[in-house]
């Protein structure tokens, strides 16, 4: 009797365990919501989830891409978040056919900002690019949002 | 041997349980689509091809933000009548005035008209469920936002998410064409707003907005020309076709600049330098705003 009792006090907990477990994982949905707070005043437009798996040795970090459609004369907001589950920090890149414009990454000091303004003066289709720092495995969220018109 | 059977019996209990509660938000399992509602036939541009346009074709915030930066009044004569919403039968009908009706909502949000997006959040739930989308409308939180006209900035955010939603549940789903209906709808209402506010109150940055919407449309007839396959696909893409032909003889133009980067308040800004200016005499554009207001017309059967 003593045997079953803990027996079924060792099931219960493990249950609970996996509950916790399952309650405490950071969710693309609830990193969408978190990440939209964190643009302020701006308005929320879009979003992109993003995952990847690591990088094999070797080969360039995965990347994943989305197009978007911007238009002139206005100041737009890209927030990444990534989520803690995750060992990668989300670097976003926004290209204009070929061209590099804008990325929360700086090179030069190595620092990774949580959003980036665009004050966009071109309509048209632009290109972004989601990766995760170092080529790790990463989950994050990209929130485009509405500054103003300028 | 009892006691191990009910070891057994226990260790596998949590994987049930966390099976069951990883499957709670799948809309899959629990909406049936009909065959009727999804796509028909091959695709003539791929899967990945046509997530590549579709993004943020058409903004219902950003068209309304444009609006009211102008200080143009509200004007409920610009909205599409909800009061024949049950004469949307087919899912084509009612997928089209699903974009409609969203872009709608986008310029009563903007203006901060909460009493009569009442209406149109209905009409909206009603279209929604009719193609099978309803789950990712969240009515009764809009309802409640707008019936105590209280924070309009979560009423902008859920409504907005709602339609994102249910664009990529479709677009997910097999059911793009349903996805390429809203959009329709949703950008022919863009246009129509903007048209009939032009007309109330002429203003340079409102005509460079509706003649840059030729290189928006160009994407979007890529899409509807996707599902000609289809009598009702083809019938729209004729009357699309007559805005899209006068939009040829607008010429956009690129002027090239660096952009510059600065840091303000701990925020990285980036100006971009490159402009696009676009060409447009005032016929033209008359004639753009009246066939679009024609085939806004005849789009909601009025």
């Amino acid at each position: 009797m003593k045997k079953l009792t803990i027996i079924i006090f060792l099931g219960i907990l493990a249950m609970g365990v996996v509950n916790i477990r399952s309650a405490q994982a950071q969710t693309g949905e609830e990193l969408v919501n978190m990440c939209s707070k964190l643009a302020d005043d701006a308005t929320y437009l879009k979003d992109y989830t993003v995952k990847l798996s690591a990088a094999a040795p070797g080969e360039d970090p995965p990347s994943q891409k989305k197009s978007l459609m911007l238009r002139k004369n206005t100041h737009y907001r890209f927030t990444i978040c990534s989520s803690r589950d995750h060992p990668g920090r989300g670097i976003l890149k926004v290209y204009s056919s070929s061209k590099l414009l804008v990325s929360n990454y700086v090179p030069a000091t190595g620092k990774i900002f949580n959003s980036v303004d665009f004050k966009c003066q071109k309509t048209g289709p632009y290109h972004l690019w989601v990766e995760f720092e170092d080529g790790k495995e990463g989950l994050a969220v990209v929130i485009l949002s509405f500054v103003k018109k300028m | 041997m009892n006691g191990k059977y009910l070891l057994y019996i226990l260790l596998f209990l949590p994987l049930i349980f966390s099976c069951k509660s990883s499957n709670d938000n799948s809309a899959d399992d629990e909406f049936q689509v009909p065959d009727s509602v999804a796509n028909k036939g091959a695709l003539e541009v791929s899967d990945q091809a046509m997530k590549n346009v579709t993004q943020n074709i058409s903004s219902h915030i950003e068209t309304a933000a444009l609006i009211k930066n102008l200080n143009a009044p509200f004007s409920k004569e610009y909205l599409a009548p909800t009061k024949n919403v049950d004469q949307y039968t087919t899912n084509f009908d009612q997928a089209l005035l699903l974009g409609i009706y969203g872009a709608d909502l986008g310029y009563l949000n903007m203006y901060s008209k909460t009493t009569v997006a009442l209406d149109y959040l209905s009409s909206i739930r009603q279209m929604a469920n009719s193609i099978k989308v309803g789950q990712f409308f969240d009515f009764a939180t809009l309802h409640r936002l707008a019936k105590n006209d209280e924070n309009l900035d979560s009423l902008m955010y859920i409504s907005q998410r709602n339609f994102n939603q249910m664009d990529k549940y479709l677009r997910e789903n097999n059911r793009s064409n349903l996805s390429t209906l809203m959009v329709a709808g949703g950008w022919i209402e863009g246009l129509y707003l903007s048209g009939k506010v032009y007309q109330s109150k002429p203003d340079p940055e409102l005509r460079e907005a509706i003649g840059e919407q030729k290189i928006i449309l160009g994407d979007l007839m890529i899409l509807l020309k996707n599902f000609r396959d289809s009598k009702d696909f083809r019938e729209l893409i004729k009357e699309f076709n007559k805005i899209h032909q006068l939009y040829k003889d607008v010429k956009v133009t690129i002027e090239k600049g660096e952009p510059t980067r600065k840091v303000v308040d701990g925020r990285l800004v980036i100006k971009q330098n490159t402009k696009s200016v676009v060409h447009i005499n005032d016929t033209l554009l008359n004639k753009i705003i009246e066939e679009s207001f024609r085939v806004r017309k005849k789009i909601i059967n009025q």
